[in-house]
């Protein structure tokens, strides 16, 4: 088991992007997020932290907390081109490089013929030297691994999980720290008497997965270390999908309808643009007090127009309770199949 | 207001100005029908603020008045009604109304009628009149080309283009256009330009008839009126610049062919079968000896369509989106068709001989 996979976390990035284009913010509580009365913080810098301000707190909130700070909007298109420079530096060393979204990716290092450890080190130098910014780095023998690894002591962290630490860094662990465990398999998990991750290793196998089901086994493997999941560089994207939060909470049937309209058509239109169609489709529910639901239907046909994919989520949304106001609802499209083909046009 | 009318007339009428009616939640005495009785007739109007339909029933007036009746219950109940003579009685001081036919009997409750948005005067502005069935035809053939598009609303509607003696009415969603020109011999007034809504369009083609009594068309700066049969639809009209479309109906092509439309309609849908797994598309060659269509469809199999055809110029190969080519060669009624190209990746043009002039424009699709 080779240290070769390195996961890679820009450090509160939104907002460091920001003070690396205005300097005058170093320092300073920084939030970055929408800006209405129903927007979320979507990044907030560490002095922010300080107040208590973390991701996904809606914003009224935030500024409760820290009136006088700096809140800006996101500027998306900037912090692309900053992702990009740096995405460039990883592919000097790897040509297996999975980027979960801008400020994060899995880096396979065991084709490069030099010491993981010293490349990975190489690479945090290199991003704080050419793009100015700071990446948590954490380096291990695979993804989930890596990942906690980063996450251990950011910011500006730099950590190695040996196969000899694994247990002793993973048995303490609370079994919300697995890969896989949100907080409806957490509840579960706590009502079978599993609090930590030491007591699933300690579990009997089958009786996780009589429970769970596969994602029993795979917690099961989690807990020891091990995990088989590559490194598998972006391809052409696994689905397209459109969510939107409500002005106000919903609790108007037809109004979600009407609602899911509009994304079904901003769907169709992105995998018309794409080129790509899609068998899947799958609806998600927010609802007033947060908790999620989503169902999905797959189909024989590959589906993109506006009316075909309404019609699917319209039979969805059937098998969705409605009892509580709705504040976010959202459609997507998957089960893609690439067409060789492109429509042309007469004009843009 | 008390008035004895029909229930198969009645229900016409509803029916009619029923696809106006709001289905959105915004203002809700639009989910309403207005009802009011004028002469002695029955008055009846939906709108949803973009659009307005109204229209008119023979009744016996007993006494005057107006209410509005939410929609779909009231639609739902006169449809189940036998075909007899109804009465309906509406009580002004609490929005009531009461529907009697034979042995049934509703009370429903209605809004008041003065809360109901009146519809736009259109009266003066341009002015002309087509007959009922070339207007449905014009429009049948250009709608299927509006946008979907909601970033781009201009094109989600048909351009009108008024001159001294010709009605335009095009249609573009990018990946095609439709041109339908047509001759008016009564216009009056000076605009020239405007794009009816696409919704608009097809409450028309649904409502026209297909008769020779004429159209009232009455355009203004933002509306436009059409009145036939005793029925006006009132319609907002989309703001913004449609494209040029001159500019993308090619002029010059180097294969020029006459095939027959119904045997091009059904062997492309024939062809299409099997291009539906993946995206429609279809391979077209033109060449001297005949037209052939191939479609693939990797998982189940491979279609092979021949057509007789004469061809000018030189053999050529093109790939189309077959529901493209579908919507456009069902709504031509000519026995044949030209079409015109330019190479795999030049906008193909399918024209009619004796229909007044019906230009459509479709892109091909490019293999990767």
């Amino acid at each position: 088991m080779e240290l070769d996979i390195i996961h890679l976390d820009m450090d509160a990035f939104y907002a460091a992007v920001e003070m690396k284009d205005n300097p005058e913010l170093v320092g300073k509580p920084v939030i970055i997020g929408g800006l209405s009365r129903r927007g979320v913080v979507s990044t907030a810098s560490y002095q922010a932290r300080n107040y208590g301000i973390h991701s996904a707190m809606p914003m009224h909130q935030a500024r409760k907390l820290c009136p006088h700070g700096v809140y800006l909007k996101p500027r998306h298109g900037r912090y692309k081109e900053v992702s990009a420079k740096i995405q460039e530096i990883f592919c000097q060393y790897t040509e297996l490089v999975e980027p979960l979204s801008l400020d994060e990716a899995f880096l396979d290092l065991s084709q490069n013929d030099r010491n993981s450890l010293q490349l990975a080190k190489e690479i945090k130098r290199r991003i704080k030297k050419e793009v100015g910014l700071v990446a948590s780095v954490g380096v291990s023998y695979n993804k989930f691994l890596a990942k906690l690894a980063s996450d251990f002591d950011k910011p500006d962290g730099f950590k190695v999980i040996s196969p000899f630490a694994a247990e002793k860094i993973l048995f303490p662990l609370d079994v919300s720290q697995l890969w896989g465990v949100g907080p409806q398999t957490e509840e579960k998990l706590k009502r079978l008497g599993l609090h930590k991750v030491k007591d699933i290793a300690q579990a009997d196998k089958h009786f996780l997965i009589r429970k769970l089901g596969k994602k029993g086994y795979q917690l099961y493997n989690l807990a020891w270390g091990k995990d088989e999941r590559e490194v598998t560089p972006a391809g052409p994207p696994k689905s397209i999908g459109k969510e939107t939060t409500f002005r106000f909470d919903l609790d108007d049937k037809a109004a979600v309808l009407e609602n899911l309209k509009r994304l079904s058509q901003q769907v169709a239109q992105r995998a018309t643009k794409k080129g790509v169609k899609g068998r899947t489709v799958t609806v998600k529910i927010k609802y007033e007090d947060f908790t999620e639901i989503s169902r999905s239907k797959t189909g024989e046909r590959y589906l993109e127009a506006q009316e075909q994919i309404y019609q699917v989520a319209e039979q969805l949304l059937e098998d969705i309770e409605l009892n509580k106001k709705i504040r976010l609802a959202g459609i997507s499209l998957s089960t893609l199949n690439h067409s060789d083909f492109k429509q042309l046009k007469l004009f843009d | 207001m008390r008035v004895k009318l029909q229930q198969k007339e009645f229900y016409q009428g509803i029916q009619t100005v029923r696809k106006a009616v709001s289905s959105k939640t915004t203002l809700p005495i639009l989910s309403g029908i207005l009802l009011k009785t004028e002469g002695d007739k029955l008055k009846l109007v939906g709108t949803d603020l973009e659009i307005g339909i109204e229209c008119f029933v023979n009744t016996q007036v007993i006494q005057e008045g107006a209410i509005v009746l939410p929609a779909q219950h009231f639609t739902n109940i006169i449809r189940e009604l036998p075909n007899e003579e109804i009465i309906l009685s509406a009580e002004t001081s609490n929005n009531t109304a009461q529907i009697k036919c034979g042995n049934s009997q509703f009370n429903i409750h209605g809004s008041p009628a003065d809360e109901f948005p009146l519809l736009p005067e259109v009266e003066s502005g341009t002015k002309l009149t087509i007959e009922q069935q070339r207007l449905k035809k014009i429009i049948e053939q250009i709608k299927f080309a509006t946008s979907k598009d909601e970033n781009k609303p201009f094109l989600s509607g048909g351009l009108l283009l008024l001159e001294d003696e010709t009605v335009k009415l095009i249609a573009t969603d990018t990946y095609r256009l439709a041109y339908k020109e047509n001759t008016i011999t009564d216009k009056q007034g000076e605009l020239t330009k405007a794009i009816i809504p696409n919704t608009t369009l097809q409450e028309l083609t649904k409502l026209l008839d297909n008769q020779e009594e004429k159209t009232k068309i009455v355009l203004t700066d933002n509306q436009i009126l059409f009145k036939f049969s005793g029925i006006s639809v009132v319609s907002r009209l989309i703001e913004g610049q449609f494209p040029n479309y001159k500019q993308v109906i090619p002029d010059t092509s180097e294969t020029e062919i006459v095939v027959n439309t119904q045997q091009l309609l059904q062997a492309t849908k024939r062809a299409a079968l099997l291009a539906k797994e993946d995206s429609d598309i279809i391979k077209v060659n033109f060449n001297e000896d005949g037209l052939i269509i191939t479609s693939n469809a990797p998982e189940i199999g491979q279609a092979y369509e021949e057509i007789p055809i004469s061809l000018v110029g030189q053999e050529t190969e093109i790939a189309f989106n077959a529901k493209y080519l579908l919507d456009a060669l069902k709504v031509i009624s000519d026995e044949e068709v030209t079409i015109k190209l330019s190479g795999p990746l030049a906008p193909g043009v399918i024209k009619t001989k004796s229909e007044q002039e019906y230009i459509y424009v479709i892109m091909p699709v490019r293999s990767a």
